[in-house]
């Protein structure tokens, strides 16, 4: 299988056939960050495009040096600091109530929780959390990138993302509610 | 060792950094500590309650209108930049390289004689000039092919810029070749040319286009 990296340097050549395949296999994992992250598929969609849009634009500030998912999600996550920005003026968080009025079809073990239920209360929950540990629990939980990958995307220290990490999960957890 | 210490590395070891045993301090803690033993199970069921958030695929209509918002910036490029005109400028000095070479081999005056005799038409005839100029044109196909690399080319835009670019270039050398020649066969022959160039661009972007697909593993 041909690397990020030598597919990148064909798209800096104005190789759009390269492009195809970079978007056919990152596509989905920066998506999904941008959607549990927005919990809005058309703002999703909309910066997935804009993200890959970026990376043809300024491909010739693409550095061979650096991983092309690590740029990749760079690009994604300033796209959606820009793009909570704009937003500023509506809630970035839903109430506890909303979080509340999603019903609990199991009383005990939140494991047990299935299917539609499930992802309203994880998106709930998720989007309730500072935007630092969501995005840590994000790019980590969906992204794959290791701690140090995420240090350098979000530009923090490899011991903040560790601490947002923990305490995001423990965050969620409580949102979530008793296990 | 203390709960917090312990604590603030559970969420780390548990999304699968660090791989293998944990260090022995860490387990015997747990082994000790109900408290962070039961701080581990929570963290882990909820790290696991994330697994199960169901995968998501984008529509298919963004990939078509990223595509065509990047090829539309490929044309943007190709026109308003310096390095966009890059690979019609090889691809014309190429052109013209083989075509001078071919006009060393095949004099004009040798060439416009067999196109006559192929068309079979007498020798004040435009035709004969017209197709002797596109013969001149036709190596632009080979120029267009060499840099196949070079993505712009593969473009309608790089190939009107190859083409004008190899007419810009050799139109003058063969005005000035030609000039005992009437206006009206000289005007035969370059136009001939330019439409020698355009047919061979035009040849090379269908023979970019109708390469096989390039697929994961095959881009190159």
């Amino acid at each position: 299988m041909v690397s990020d990296e030598t597919l990148m340097q064909q798209v800096v050549a104005g190789n759009v056939a390269a492009f195809q395949t970079l978007y056919d296999r990152h596509h989905r994992v920066v998506f999904n960050f941008l959607l549990h992250f927005l919990g809005d598929r058309s703002a999703a969609e909309d910066l997935l495009q804009e993200t890959f849009l970026r990376v043809f634009a300024h491909r010739e500030d693409y550095r061979p040096t650096a991983a092309v998912r690590t740029w990749l999600f760079t690009i994604a996550r300033n796209l959606l600091i820009d793009h909570r920005r704009r937003m500023g003026a509506r809630p970035e968080y839903p109430d506890d109530e909303a979080l509340q009025e999603v019903p609990d079809p199991s009383p005990s073990p939140l494991a047990k929780l299935e299917g539609r239920a499930l992802e309203e209360r994880l998106h709930l929950a998720v989007t309730r959390l500072p935007p630092f540990q969501r995005e840590v629990i994000l790019f980590s939980r969906f992204a794959g990138l290791s701690h140090e990958e995420i240090a350098r995307v979000t530009q923090a220290s490899p011991g903040a993302v560790r601490v947002a990490l923990h305490r995001g999960l423990r965050r969620l957890r409580d949102l979530l509610g008793p296990v | 060792m203390e709960c917090d210490r312990v604590r603030e590395d559970l969420a780390w070891r548990l999304t699968g950094e660090v791989g293998g045993r944990w260090p022995e301090p860490v387990t015997e803690h747990l082994g000790a500590c109900a408290a962070c033993r039961a701080e581990l199970e929570a963290l882990r069921e909820t790290w696991g309650l994330l697994a199960q958030w169901a995968e998501a695929s984008p529509g298919e209509q963004v990939r078509a209108r990223l595509l065509r918002r990047v090829r539309r910036q490929l044309v943007r490029e190709s026109v308003l930049t310096l390095s966009g005109w890059t690979p019609a400028v090889l691809a014309a000095a190429v052109g013209v390289g083989l075509s001078l070479v071919l006009s060393l081999l095949v004099p004009y005056s040798l060439l416009v004689s067999l196109c006559r005799q192929a068309l079979q038409v007498p020798d004040s005839h435009a035709g004969a000039f017209l197709l002797a100029g596109m013969a001149y044109g036709l190596p632009l196909l080979a120029g267009v092919w060499l840099i196949r690399q070079r993505a712009l080319v593969g473009s309608v835009v790089g190939s009107l810029e190859a083409s004008l670019l190899f007419l810009v270039i050799l139109a003058p050398y063969v005005i000035a070749e030609c000039r005992e020649f009437p206006a009206s066969l000289r005007v035969a022959f370059v136009s001939g040319l330019a439409g020698g160039a355009m047919v061979s661009s035009f040849a090379g972007l269908a023979l970019l286009r109708l390469s096989p697909p390039r697929r994961e593993g095959a881009v190159g």
